[in-house]
């Protein structure tokens, strides 16, 4: 298997499609916008520099929050000479249940979005009113819109959203970015 | 690696669940996963708590999303500009303007960043009572400790909240009686605790991340609720009717009794105080006796000897812990207190710990205790404790 950051585009895709998972993986951490928004940075130029061994999207995520966690124990360690943290990244680290428990919250999280992000405005209302725990009648009179008109609303969306997320995303942020 | 790349996997399932857009094959796996272990349900109902308006997380990634611009223009001088700046370099050498052109502006963003940056160290503060109560038209009503309301149910029944307390008082008439349950649902949140008296006389005590549901009015020959996390109970004497706690698939019946019941976990720990109660869970079954305690740990009951006293101090306000694992001990914390926990080194959450101290103090007490057996450290950043040897 190949890389599959090898240009530019590619690695530029893949910070677009999970800068702001990061972003907020660090602030629950550190409670800082600054502080989170400079370490995910940080997280990325890292992983840039080791970019050869991402041979796949998901190992390139399991690979992004592994650093991503180092780097924000290094940060406490008050700038303790970064030497060797890479040396450091092993696997019986990644059991840690919490670690475990908000990456998979902010990957869900990030999915939904950015798919719903894609809907059109009524049928994107719609679908969050519903991820609410909304019922059709609810989310009807929330909108001040008939449940007939809420019923197609969401299988137009649902039918978009099964055609955005059975392709990985990374793959489509290539396409959008174009050559 | 590969938990973690599980993990990513299984926040595409769920994404794709909630979205309805799930197929038939990942469907039977995330059911498998969400059965596997009950933290897994715990963290899946949390999502899907979180997905509402008000959700941090959502607005967290939004908040990132906004900054992806600017912050990829930082990246790519550090990353990609790197390398072309050199292949710049080699041939043109009047470019040489152009690469200290960039890194100015990336030097002035930079500074401008620092200057907003002011680290605020928000304050810990402990639990309080707060609570949510939700009736069963739907109706939701945040309490606290200065909430004091007279509600009423759709069956005509008073509901009082006041002095940390829910309490449940009759009805005017008989007319609006009916047989028909209604359930109500006392949910506490992290960081909290609150009281409850029920229609029958019980007393019940909700510790920090907590949930109660329960009928309005026990109609019928028995008086059954549902509980998560942990809850101490005085149950009023009714021999007609026994009163039955159902939680994690385990049934906990008794007459007339007091008990502490804790499930944040799989494990179902019921520690009883006075008088008798039985548990089952499928066919099996136990009886305790007062100062046993039966644990239920997914294959079977476990009962021991303990001192009951210990496991209710809660209650009191009293945080009780004797030889208990750091795991335990720092989970109890961080619902109380709402912190996060970050173990620098996994292998410190079995180690063993005893301490008292009260629920109302400052968390640094507690980590101050444990930190002077020398066998741990603590660093608070935030709201984050970090744990490191």
């Amino acid at each position: 298997m190949g890389a599959i950051i090898q240009s530019d585009k590619e690695f530029e895709a893949f910070f677009r499609e999970n800068f702001s998972a990061v972003y907020a993986f660090m602030k629950r951490y550190t409670q800082d916008d600054e502080l989170a928004a400079d370490l995910a940075q940080e997280t990325f130029i890292r992983v840039f520099e080791r970019r050869e061994e991402i041979v796949s999207v998901d190992y390139g995520k399991a690979f992004l929050y592994t650093v991503a966690r180092h780097l924000y124990w290094n940060h406490c360690k008050h700038q303790r000479a970064m030497e060797n943290y890479f040396a450091q990244l092993d696997e019986n680290d990644t059991d840690d249940y919490d670690f475990l428990q908000e990456v998979t919250r902010q990957e869900t999280i990030r999915i939904l979005y950015t798919a719903i992000d894609q809907l059109p405005p009524q049928s994107r209302r719609v679908i969050l009113l519903n991820l609410e725990g909304k019922n059709n009648n609810e989310v009807a009179g929330e909108l001040k819109i008939s449940v007939n008109t809420v019923k197609f609303l969401k299988k137009s969306a649902y039918e978009t959203l099964r055609g955005l997320l059975s392709k990985n995303y990374f793959f489509v942020l290539m396409f959008l970015l174009g050559e | 690696m590969d938990l973690l790349k599980h993990r990513l996997e299984i926040a595409r399932m769920i994404a794709e669940e909630l979205t309805e857009t799930i197929d038939e094959k990942d469907r039977i796996e995330l059911a498998r996963w969400l059965e596997e272990d009950v933290r897994h349900r715990v963290e899946y109902e949390k999502i899907r708590e979180s997905l509402g308006v008000e959700n941090d997380a959502w607005k967290e990634q939004e908040k990132g999303r906004l900054l992806i611009d600017t912050r990829w223009r930082m990246v790519k001088s550090r990353t990609i500009r790197k390398k072309k700046r050199w292949m710049t370099w080699s041939r043109y050498a009047a470019a040489i303007l152009v690469p200290l052109c960039i890194g100015v502006i990336w030097f002035m963003n930079k500074d401008e960043g620092r200057e907003v940056k002011t680290v605020v160290v928000a304050e810990i503060e402990h639990g309080s009572a707060k609570a949510r109560l939700e009736l069963a038209d739907g109706r939701k009503v945040n309490l606290d400790q200065e909430t004091c309301l007279q509600l009423e149910e759709v069956d005509g029944t008073k509901i009082l909240t006041t002095d940390n307390m829910v309490k449940y008082a009759g009805r005017d008439s008989l007319a609006a009686c009916s047989m028909e349950m209604k359930y109500n649902t006392l949910i506490v949140p992290r960081g909290g605790e609150f009281a409850l008296e029920l229609m029958d006389g019980t007393r019940v005590w909700l510790n920090a991340e907590s949930k109660l549901r329960y009928p309005v009015n026990f109609v019928g020959n028995e008086r059954r609720v549902e509980m998560a996390g942990e809850v101490y109970f005085e149950v009023a004497k009714n021999e007609e009717k026994p009163f039955i706690v159902t939680v994690n698939g385990v049934d906990i019946c008794v007459l007339g009794t007091s008990f502490n019941v804790s499930a944040y976990q799989e494990r179902v720990i019921t520690t009883l105080v006075e008088g008798r109660v039985r548990l089952t869970r499928g066919n099996e079954h136990v009886v305790l006796a007062p100062n046993e305690q039966a644990v239920w740990s997914g294959d079977g009951f476990d009962v021991r000897q303990v001192d009951a006293r210990n496991y209710v101090l809660w209650k009191e306000g009293i945080f009780y812990f004797e030889d208990v694992d750091l795991e335990t001990i720092l989970d109890d914390m961080s619902r109380w207190y709402n912190v996060n926990i970050f173990y620098v080194n996994p292998a410190l959450k079995v180690k063993k710990f005893s301490v008292e101290i009260k629920r109302y103090e400052n968390i640094n007490e507690i980590l101050r205790r444990i930190e002077q057996t020398k066998r741990v450290k603590f660093e608070i950043k935030d709201r984050t404790i970090n744990v490191y040897e």
